[in-house]
């Protein structure tokens, strides 16, 4: 089996995401996929899948081209994906989810499938006992842990014998059971003769499972590298050197503490402390985006103690944390700040203004006035769906900023946005630092953390692993 | 409310916002349109504030006196860009720096402000960076020898015989008169075109001060391509694709958001 992507390009709005994009995949390799935040990695699963058209270029299959390419027919042929974003059914067994597909991967009616679901579910099984799962098939899925109904969507393709099995970022946060089980999934699909495609931000573990390792620099795939001729740091300095997008850093002299957080540990977390001074900006690497690794989490819902300008504070919900300063904006789950029906100026006044009872039209002038700091070509009575993102997220930055905190802290703030907002709001935040506030940045991009903070906390299974003093100008040779 | 009080308030209003509104102040201080233009005719003549319709705008200036001095004691006027541009400026220079400042109007700013850091070296033909920065006891000011040019206060280094200084530079900050994506960045001076020629070879980086107007310009003296520089400081309202050309290709683009 070969699949070909020959000069794939997507673009969203004025957004390029991949730019003449080529791949050829064949069965039984393992190709990983690293690189850059900008959302190009999931978009060539996407397309693959058929979950999204490409703009330009085209797909093979066995020579074949892919004409009107959906999700149906990648399915049809035996094209699969499994995300880190479960589509399990939440209150269907986990042998009814398993067993959901197989109406797709056969065609013919009643009977067939009649026969065939009995073939299958001896198939998957016989798989669960391989790979020592012993859980009960008939619970409902919502029971299981999301690194398990993971597992279960892979076996639920396995079974289905596929070309091309696509993985996005399954192994975050997955406990280390799950971890083996993964591991052999790989290998026999791979043995089987199928062909995974391996998305992930982990190097370790790409390196582990690739056979050839293909790195996503600036909306191009470079080095499709064969993974026993490399090690991870050579991975990671190829990165690196090829990204050549250079956020703009600035130099202030460090002032007094604001907020400290020490021992923070829950679940995953081990004894997490950081520091954050006025004019300072922290980064922090290798978070999750939800679930007990993310900082959400660490802030509101783990054990530990926090100290806000010396004394210290309880803050168990985003309230608390506001009332003593601290604006959390999580843009992982930007959904879940923004009233997407609404107007761009309901969305951008916090409650401390609103309750202040001032007329609609100083309300209008205020939102208009940030509206112009920040360079949104848009009014205030304008829809905010209608904004691209990375204008949302300025909105939900205006937001912030009008909630007057001493520390600000942004998760996954830049990731896939347009250019021209991501480098508006680096220097943004470069004018927060100028003005004394506390910032602090979650991301995985290190070209971003590396770029822009001066100092950096790098976290890996749960502890952070090293702390780095980057107060020079963008130096590169700090990134190991 | 007094008078007096008014005009009190009302500067510190203009200080801040930059312009005021006749309605809004009249509302505001509760007396009539009437009693607010005349309030405004005082500051004017005061020399903070220039009337306007409907309002009034604050005088933005900062003079320098000059070295040389001229009958009517002449005073150099830096326009308020050029105040943000400085300031942008002084914000990636790092104690140590060894530093060349052209006679841009911004850099007279960055000079002040480099008096705060330590140890800097500054480099620069301008006899205002030189006057400005006098007193600095941190650091070092070393003036680039050349024939002295009345006009524009500087020493002209450019065929005088004095030969240009054969030390590294850190980051050279320079003015940038044109920039266009195909003809590259150009000044309109030939002792700017010559320096920048010294400076290539011999600085680090290049700090680009670029205005808004330079942009898809043509100059008379090419002095390199658009991604020769290495850093950018700018005001906001550039042409989209010159930020990302730029942050595509390793310049760190600058940008001061008034917060």
């Amino acid at each position: 089996m070969i699949f070909t992507m020959a000069e794939v390009s997507k673009r969203y709005c004025d957004n390029v995401v991949l730019e003449h994009v080529s791949m050829k995949i064949e069965g039984g390799k393992v190709y990983g996929l690293t690189g850059d935040n900008g959302g190009g990695k999931s978009t060539i699963a996407n397309i693959v899948c058929g979950v999204v058209a490409p703009d330009e270029g085209s797909l093979m299959m066995d020579g074949k081209r892919c004409i009107n390419w959906n999700i149906k027919k990648a399915m049809r042929e035996g094209v699969f994906l499994v995300a880190h974003e479960t589509t399990m059914l939440p209150y269907l067994s986990v042998e009814e989810n398993i067993l959901l597909g197989i109406n797709f991967v056969k065609r013919n009616p009643i009977w067939g499938t009649f026969i065939h679901r009995m073939k299958y579910k001896k198939k998957y099984k016989e798989l669960l006992k391989r790979y020592g799962i012993t859980l009960d098939t008939s619970v409902t899925s919502i029971r299981l842990s999301r690194s398990m109904q993971n597992i279960m969507e892979l076996i639920r393709v396995q079974i289905c014998n596929p070309k091309i099995v696509v993985i996005d970022e399954v192994d975050t946060n997955m406990d280390v059971d799950s971890q083996k089980v993964l591991d052999k999934i790989i290998k026999d699909l791979a043995c089987a003769g199928s062909a995974i495609i391996y998305i992930s931000h982990n190097l370790e573990s790409i390196m582990k499972r690739s056979d050839v390792i293909g790195i996503l620099v600036e909306n191009q795939v470079i080095d499709m590298m064969d993974a026993s001729a490399v090690n991870a740091e050579s991975v990671m300095d190829t990165l690196l050197r090829l990204s050549k997008e250079k956020p703009p850093k600035i130099l202030l002299r460090p002032q007094a503490m604001i907020f400290e957080m020490k021992h923070i540990h829950n679940t995953i977390i081990e004894d997490f402390s950081i520091e954050v001074r006025e004019g300072e900006i922290v980064g922090i690497l290798g978070l999750d985006k939800e679930g007990d690794a993310s900082f959400t989490n660490i802030l509101f819902q783990s054990k530990g103690v926090k100290f806000f300008r010396g004394k210290e504070v309880k803050i168990g919900m985003p309230q608390e944390a506001a009332d003593s300063g601290v604006i959390l904006l999580d843009a992982n789950v930007i959904q879940n700040y923004m009233f997407m029906n609404s107007s761009i100026r309901e969305n951008m006044l916090p409650y401390s203004i609103l309750k202040k009872h001032l007329s609609d039209e100083l309300l209008n002038e205020i939102c208009r006035r940030y509206l112009k700091k920040l360079a949104i070509t848009a009014g205030p009575e304008d829809k905010i769906e209608e904004l691209s993102t990375g204008q949302q997220k300025k909105i939900l930055i205006a937001k912030s900023i009008l909630s007057e905190g001493e520390i600000y802290v942004f998760d996954r703030l830049t990731d896939n946005i347009d250019v021209i907002s991501r480098i508006d709001i680096y220097n943004i935040i470069n004018e927060l630092k100028r003005n004394g506030k506390g910032i602090v940045l979650i991301s995985n991009d290190f070209n971003e953390i590396f770029g822009i903070s001066d100092i950096v906390y790098k976290v890996k299974e749960g502890k952070i692993i090293q702390k780095i003093n980057n107060d020079k100008q963008n130096d590169k040779k700090l990134y190991r | 409310m007094f008078q007096i009080e008014r005009l009190q308030m009302i500067r510190q209003m203009i200080r801040e916002q930059k312009t005021v509104d006749v309605i809004l102040l009249s509302k505001s201080l509760r007396v009539s349109e009437v009693t607010i233009r005349r309030d405004l005719e005082k500051l004017e003549s005061e020399g903070i504030l220039t009337r306007t319709y409907g309002g009034a705008v604050l005088n933005e200036t900062l003079t320098v006196p000059s070295l040389v001095k001229e009958e009517e004691d002449a005073k150099r006027v830096i326009s308020e860009q050029s105040k943000v541009l400085g300031e942008l400026s002084a914000s990636i220079v790092e104690d140590f720096d060894i530093l060349f400042l052209d006679r841009g109007d911004s850099n007279l700013i960055l000079a002040e402000k480099i008096c705060s850091k330590n140890g800097v070296v500054v480099f620069t033909n301008s006899l205002d960076v030189l006057e400005i920065m006098r007193k600095y006891k941190n650091g070092k000011i070393i003036l680039i020898g050349g024939s002295f040019d009345y006009s524009k206060n500087i020493l002209c280094n450019f065929n005088s015989g004095v030969p240009f200084p054969d030390r590294r530079i850190n980051k050279a900050f320079v003015h940038i008169q044109a920039a266009d994506m195909e003809n590259g960045i150009a000044v309109n001076d030939n002792e700017d075109a010559y320096l920048y020629a010294q400076l290539k070879s011999k600085a680090g980086s290049i700090v680009a001060i670029m205005e808004k107007p330079v942009f898809d310009k043509i100059g008379l003296y090419k002095v390199d391509d658009i991604l020769g520089v290495d850093y950018v400081i700018t005001e906001e309202g550039i042409p989209d694709r010159y930020k990302t050309y730029f942050y595509k290709n390793g310049v760190q683009l600058h940008q001061k958001f008034d917060l």
